[in-house]
């Protein structure tokens, strides 16, 4: 007996349903994180006062919000500097990584070096940071842009090299200047990997700050951190750190929105 | 079917331009032992539609490049109208490549409009001209799709349009038909050919197939390689339009003899 091809299941040919799915598999994973880690601290199976409870975070969240000055005045000190930073990593980043991609000498002489700083851990340096900038805003703005501008650079030079020679042919042939290269060619295709590159660069310029903060300055979310955590206030660092990952989240989910709106153009290129 | 169109400034309503060809010769590279092409004269008047045939590696796409000002000479030169072409001019000749390059990230219609807005053209003024010149292939309703929306015989319409929007003297097609399939080639080659050869578009169209240089062209020029020279010019004397029948003809079938032969002997050599 001939067997009935086998009907394929109508989420594996709707993208949407399949989005729905993966995101209620990622709630329940979530949900179930924090219940689990409420069940342990409950039972005594992890200690409460080194690794705090879900509960006792959402209370602490209330009474930190409410009417702790200090929380607020943390929040906008870590966004005004990372702010700074991500604008002197872009400014640094962009043109770094155009001119490293356009200019063969340029990429022989230095690109070296930007691997090789992008390859060795960078807080081992934090403390001539703070011999060069001094402790606080400055240290954290310039070791937030340094983590940042590496990135930035990095992938502007991939998103340039991806750049196939025959639309650079193309413009040539139809009278394009090297400016007109520049606009209607390189900022377009190399536009997925800046996004890419700009993303990264604002992750690790978050980083970098967070970790300054925490190490040579006395502002800050990074600084509180440290603060709550040295006092064992662990419940009032774990509502700063759930803060700062959730953050980042909701800013990568926005930059992806963003990049998606800005190069549509990418989901019609067939492989 | 595509629709009609107004006949282009040809011979019969504007000065005839020429695209001379004088003792090419083009090296790659100075220490290289032979030069890509060599020795290499032709005349292209406007309106003729010339096929260039000949072996892999014969030079035909060097040609091509050297015609638009796309390479330098080593010696000899390539004048249009007696004015060197030192540098493309897509105004003078425009390129249709084969794998037609249209910018993934610009709509169908911004593509088509490209060459006119680095000629200086006003924005407005070129999106209305690209859209018209779509229209003149038939792909009115794709201009604000993105080019990875369409099939290849659809992007090759739309490097075809951006390629007349310039309205150049001369189009210079580099095997444009060659990454289609048989079928798409067969019919898309013929539409397009037969509108522009009523339009009096000159045409310069490089081909590895036998039959299209014979059935488009009104002037057959051969290659040989090693290195690349012209080796015949064949005139191809049916009258236009014309229709498949034409390939069942004994004139055909001559010509694909004459052509197979001419081609055979360079073939085998490099071979050797």
């Amino acid at each position: 007996m001939v067997k009935a091809p086998r009907k394929l299941p109508a989420a594996r040919l709707d993208p949407s349903a399949l989005a729905r799915k993966a995101a209620l598999y990622r709630t329940l994973l979530v949900i179930g994180f924090f219940v689990l880690w409420e069940v342990l601290a409950n039972i005594g199976a992890i200690d409460e006062r080194s690794a705090s409870k879900p509960t006792a975070i959402l209370a602490a969240f209330g009474e930190m919000f409410a009417g702790n000055t200090d929380t607020y005045q943390a929040l906008s000190d870590t966004l005004y500097v990372l702010v700074i930073a991500f604008i002197i990593a872009v400014a640094i980043g962009m043109p770094l990584g155009l001119a490293l991609a356009l200019n063969a000498t340029i990429r022989e002489a230095y690109m070296s070096i930007v691997i090789y700083l992008l390859g060795i851990p960078k807080t081992i340096f934090l403390p001539l940071f703070v011999l060069f900038f001094g402790l606080g805003n400055g240290s954290a703005i310039a070791f937030g842009a340094v983590l940042g501008f590496l990135q930035i650079t990095v992938n502007v030079v991939a998103g340039v090299d991806s750049i196939e020679p025959r639309f650079f042919r193309v413009a040539s042939a139809f009278g394009g200047s090297k400016w007109h290269s520049f606009v209607h060619v390189i900022l377009p295709g190399a536009a997925p990997a800046i996004f890419a590159g700009l993303w990264h660069g604002v992750r690790n310029a978050f980083i970098g700050v967070l970790i300054a903060q925490m190490f040579v300055s006395n502002i800050g979310i990074g600084y509180l951190v440290k603060v709550y955590t040295n006092n064992f206030n662990i419940d009032s660092a774990m509502v700063l750190i759930i803060i700062s990952a959730v953050a980042v989240i909701l800013l990568g989910t926005l930059w992806e929105l963003g990049e998606a709106r800005l190069t549509k153009w990418k989901s019609t290129v067939r492989s | 079917m595509l629709p009609n169109r107004t006949v282009r400034e040809t011979k019969e309503t504007k000065m005839i331009s020429h695209l001379n060809v004088e003792n090419l010769e083009i090296r790659y590279n100075v220490n290289a032992a032979e030069p890509a092409i060599t020795g290499v004269n032709l005349e292209i008047k406007q309106g003729e539609f010339v096929t260039v045939i000949g072996p892999s590696g014969c030079g035909k796409s060097t040609l091509l490049h050297a015609m638009g000002g796309m390479l330098s000479p080593s010696s000899g030169g390539i004048y249009l109208d007696g004015i060197e072409m030192a540098r493309p001019d897509p105004r003078q000749a425009a390129f249709v490549f084969q794998d037609y390059s249209l910018f993934p990230w610009k709509k169908v219609v911004d593509n088509v409009a490209m060459g006119l807005r680095f000629a200086g053209e006003d924005k407005k003024v070129a999106l209305e001209k690209a859209r018209a010149e779509l229209g003149f292939v038939g792909l009115a309703d794709k201009a604000d799709k993105y080019p990875g929306e369409l099939s290849g015989g659809m992007q090759q319409r739309v490097a075809v349009a951006r390629a007349l929007a310039l309205k150049p003297k001369f189009l210079l097609m580099d095997e444009p038909f060659g990454a289609l399939d048989e079928q798409t080639r067969r019919s898309l080659g013929q539409e397009l050919t037969q509108i522009l050869h009523d339009a009096g578009q000159s045409v310069v169209l490089i081909t590895h197939s036998l039959e299209e240089a014979i059935f488009w062209a009104d002037r057959i020029v051969v290659m040989k390689a090693g290195p690349g020279e012209i080796s015949k010019e064949i005139v191809v004397d049916e009258p236009w339009p014309r229709s498949l029948e034409f390939m069942t003809t004994a004139r055909f079938d001559d010509l694909r003899a004459e052509l197979f032969h001419r081609i055979q002997p360079t073939t085998a050599s490099e071979a050797k």
